[in-house]
């Protein structure tokens, strides 16, 4: 579905992503994994256009959309979720729902209706009418993936989704994150929080210093002590709770 | 001491390659015998004092400012009023306040007497002006030259209002044009390299550090600011002397245009992009005036064509801003610029250019 | 009391005519962060529109509608034409390009007219004065107030009920976020100019009307004016541009009537002062947020 041949990008002189090549298949719940400034976002965002790649390609499906405009990629069915919510609050939680369908391209199946999307998140139902902005942190979390699936994206791409939020509410969204997975959307995940990711997504990807490190199951990952140890430090849980 | 001036060496030199090619334009246009060229010349050496007084403030803190001729129209006014002839004053205002009509000083104590009245305008307004940043200051900026505007025109009993103000003795040549240009040039020169200058020009490039190392942002730019308005203050009162007669629209927003894109055009982050700026501005503009006449070039009768200069004008600020919007100098010096073209003409000479680099003293002055 | 009511009337005509151009300004820079220098020009074409139109021998009728339809696709072609190249500049040269592009403008319309004032007839409706009781009131004044608050509703309506309008506030909040939900940029960017454009158009109308002539430079004086006004409400911000326009009106008449004859020239200078020093004390502007740290 989506594959990256060869990718670099480069914010001036500094090389921040190196020749990453990975692809993820339809289906696929992957999670993009590794230390601070290893160049999670900055690679994300050259997949969807908001920085310009230096070099390599990025295809998706059987169109090369390396270098496009960022609306034009999201059409094409991939969608990011960036970090730190980024809803616009001075408009109502309906308005910013509602803005996706601007986007929309007129081919598009309309998986994603309003409904579809408020009965996955019954909270936000309750407060169409309310200004974004005074929603609380793990709502405004809610309304920005939300929003995202009113694209009809067909990949989905989440920053972050658990930073900034108490742990119980980082419970509920990777609960979130299994439903959309269990309903077919294809999701690629950064995700400081290793853990959780691991236990959600079949595959990891690992990125360090702007270069890949590993690419493959999540518990190849788990069980790599070599690399636990270089990346992530502090031992990892497995899923089912036993210590590595 | 010494050690002070020995890093302004480099400084120096620039000044110098500056005044060298001031001095030959000079030159070759008295070779000529032309008088409207010297006319020409004269304007553009002014144009360059002023140009440059702009750049000490707006090149190097980055805050635009879109008011300050309104310096000009105050050094040209003052020195006016004070140094032209009581006979004629009496006739032109009768009323004037402090008994001014009756006061007649030579063209130095004018000139002194008029660039205090600058400065002190400078330091109220700056005092008032020069902390702002961004758009807030860019506005406020042109509503100081409108008020000043305002005022000149309406302070009938000192200013003659919408009347021309007539009977300046011509005092300037192109001698003391060419003096005068260089002696800004040496200022402006100086200010950007010394420690004010540099920490100033760091502000611009990142205002939020430069604040966290206690720099107080405000008073640098308060010093520029004042030092800005003397400048231009002095080329109002070289132009009064010059003009002999003008009225409050030659210092208003057509010449705002004019310095603005011989400053944009050049580069306003250093003193050279002014002086390169008002001589290519200078002589497009003689060009397109030669043919808003609509003069017969090779047999062909062109069409009279109003405004061409302004348009000339417009489009060279916007194309200007589009392909080089950094201006023709970018961000170094003429010297610097020479000095990099040099060293890439000797290109065997690796060793030296170890030597060369430490010796063009680059090491010692930041460039930023 | 006919002076008094007679004064509200000037000064809620005048703030009617700064609060449409502040909102213009205020419109563009929101969306775009751009200050564009050459909105007054927007008001020279509307009037030259009418100019051209009585030239062409088109019924009087039309005058307005066309005019405004000048203004709007003139506002949209400044953007296709002088702005758009520039999308990824810093703001100060934006500003810049725009005070280029204001010159361009006034000197093109200088080389195909003339430097002298040009009249204009507009529709004799226009120019009419009716008495309530013992006030005489201008007709035009009292289109003024009425036309800026049918278009200040017909603005909040399209900001809040059609989905350009929604896009066109998200723009505002955070551009790139709206382009990652698919929505093309360019549109919202040309609504927002359009929007402009059409806010100038109506108050060149009757800028037009007020002085009953044209000429190419007759902008400038407005958009300064429309600047301070969007300044003093709070830039960016729509509601601070309208009121910002019409607290200058008001100050403006307020200083016309107070100021004694001899210093009634110095009108427009004490405004400018008086506008400042808010500013000096309170850069955000009266209704704006203290958003970044202006150093």
């Amino acid at each position: 579905m989506l594959a990256l041949e060869k990718v670099s990008v480069s914010y001036g002189p500094i090389r921040a992503v190196r020749d990453v090549t990975f692809s993820i298949e339809e289906g696929d719940v992957v999670a993009l994994l590794g230390p601070n400034g290893a160049g999670k976002t900055t690679l994300l965002s050259a997949v969807m256009g908001l920085v310009p790649v230096a070099a390599g390609s990025v295809t998706f499906g059987n169109e090369v959309i390396t270098g496009g405009r960022v609306e034009d990629i999201v059409r094409h069915g991939i969608t990011m979720v960036p970090e730190g919510r980024q809803i616009f609050a001075t408009l109502t939680v309906e308005e910013n729902l509602r803005l996706p369908i601007l986007g929309r391209s007129r081919e598009s199946e309309q998986s994603w209706g309003m409904d579809d999307v408020l009965g996955l998140f019954p909270v936000l139902r309750d407060r169409l009418r309310a200004r974004a902005g005074s929603l609380s942190g793990g709502q405004q979390q809610q309304l920005a993936v939300a929003r995202a699936l009113m694209s009809n994206a067909r990949l989905l791409m989440l920053d972050e989704p658990s930073l900034g939020l108490a742990p119980k509410l980082v419970e509920s969204i990777f609960e979130l994150i299994r439903e959309l997975a269990g309903s077919g959307v294809t999701l690629l995940i950064v995700e400081q929080n290793a853990t959780e990711a691991l236990a959600v997504a079949d595959r990891a990807v690992v990125l360090a210093n702007g270069e890949l490190k590993y690419d493959g199951s999540s518990k190849g990952l788990l069980d790599s002590e070599d690399l636990v140890n270089s990346y992530f430090g502090a031992a990892l849980d497995r899923p089912d709770g036993t210590p590595q | 001491m010494t050690s002070r001036i020995r890093h302004f060496y480099p400084s120096l030199k620039g000044v110098a390659v500056l005044a060298a090619l001031i001095v030959v334009i000079a030159f070759l246009v008295t070779l000529t015998g032309s008088r409207s060229y010297e006319r020409i010349a004269t304007t553009l050496f002014i144009s360059i004092i002023v140009a440059v007084g702009l750049q000490i403030f707006m090149g190097n803190s980055g805050v635009m400012n879109f008011g300050f001729i309104a310096f000009m129209a105050i050094g040209a006014y003052a020195a006016a009023i004070l140094t032209t002839p009581a006979v004629t004053k009496m006739a032109a205002i009768p009323d004037a306040p402090l008994g001014l009509d009756e006061v007649e000083l030579s063209f130095w104590a004018g000139a002194a007497m008029a660039l205090l009245v600058t400065t002190v305008f400078g330091i109220v307004t700056g005092l008032i002006l020069a902390r702002a940043g961004g758009i807030p200051a860019a506005i406020a900026a042109l509503a100081m030259l409108v008020i000043v505007h305002v005022v000149l025109l309406n302070w009938v009993s000192l200013t003659g209002g919408a009347r021309a103000w007539v009977g300046v003795p011509i005092r300037t040549n192109m001698t003391y044009a060419v003096i005068g240009a260089i002696a800004a040039i040496l200022v402006a020169r100086v200010f950007r390299d010394s420690r004010l200058g540099l920490r100033l020009r760091a502000s611009r490039e990142d205002p939020i550090a430069a604040a966290g190392t206690g720099v107080s942002i405000a008073s640098v730019r308060l010093v520029a600011w004042i030092l800005s308005a003397f400048i231009i203050g002095a080329g109002g009162v070289l132009m009064a002397h010059y003009l002999g007669s003008f009225n409050t629209d030659t210092f208003y927003l057509s010449r705002t245009f004019l310095i603005l894109a011989m400053l944009l055009l050049g580069g306003q982050g250093n003193v050279s992009g002014p002086v390169v700026g008002a001589l290519l501005v200078t002589v497009g503009w003689e060009v397109m005036r030669s043919l808003e006449s609509g003069p017969t070039v090779v047999g062909l009768e062109l069409p009279e064509l109003f405004g061409l200069p302004q348009l000339f004008l417009g489009a060279l600020i916007i194309i200007t801003m589009k392909f080089r919007p950094e201006g023709l100098l970018g961000n170094l010096e003429l010297d610097e610029h020479l000095r990099q073209w040099l060293r890439r003409l000797r290109p065997a000479r690796s060793d030296q250019l170890g030597a060369s680099a430490a010796d063009a003293g680059d090491s010692s002055q930041a460039h930023v | 009391m006919t002076e008094i009511v007679q004064q509200i009337l000037n000064a809620l005509s005048l703030g009617s005519l700064y609060a449409l151009l502040a909102l213009g300004l205020a419109t563009v820079f929101s969306v775009l962060g751009l200050v564009n220098f050459a909105h007054g020009e927007l008001i020279t074409i509307t009037g030259f529109t009418m100019l051209l139109m009585s030239r062409l021998g088109i019924p009087e009728a039309f005058f307005i509608p066309l005019g405004i339809a000048g203004a709007t696709v003139g506002a949209v072609a400044m953007e296709r034409v002088a702005f758009r190249p520039f999308r990824n500049a810093p703001p100060t040269t934006l500003l810049v390009t725009s005070f280029g592009l204001s010159i361009v403008i006034q000197q093109v319309l200088l080389l195909l007219t003339e430097p002298k004032p040009l009249p204009v007839q507009t529709p004799a409706v226009l120019r009419t004065r009716f008495s309530i009781g013992p006030i005489d009131v201008q007709m035009l004044q009292v289109l003024m107030t009425g036309v800026t608050a049918l278009a200040l509703i017909a603005l909040v309506m399209f900001l809040r009920r059609s989905l350009s309008g929604v896009a066109m506030r998200a723009a505002a909040e955070k551009f790139d976020i709206l382009r990652l939900m698919g929505v093309r940029a360019d549109r919202v960017i040309t609504w927002a100019f359009a929007v402009s454009g059409f806010l100038a158009g109506i108050a060149g109308v009757f800028i037009v009307a007020r002085r009953g002539a044209v000429d190419p430079f007759m902008g400038f004086v407005f958009v300064l004016k429309a600047f301070v006004a969007a300044v003093l409400g709070g830039f960016g911000s729509l509601i601070g541009a309208v009121l910002g326009g019409f607290a200058l009106g008001i100050l403006e008449v307020s200083l016309e009537v107070a100021l004694p004859s001899s210093v009634a020239g110095f009108r427009d200078a004490f405004v400018f002062a008086l506008v400042g020093l808010v500013l000096i004390v309170r850069p955000q502007g009266i209704f704006g947020e203290r958003e970044r740290v202006e150093i």
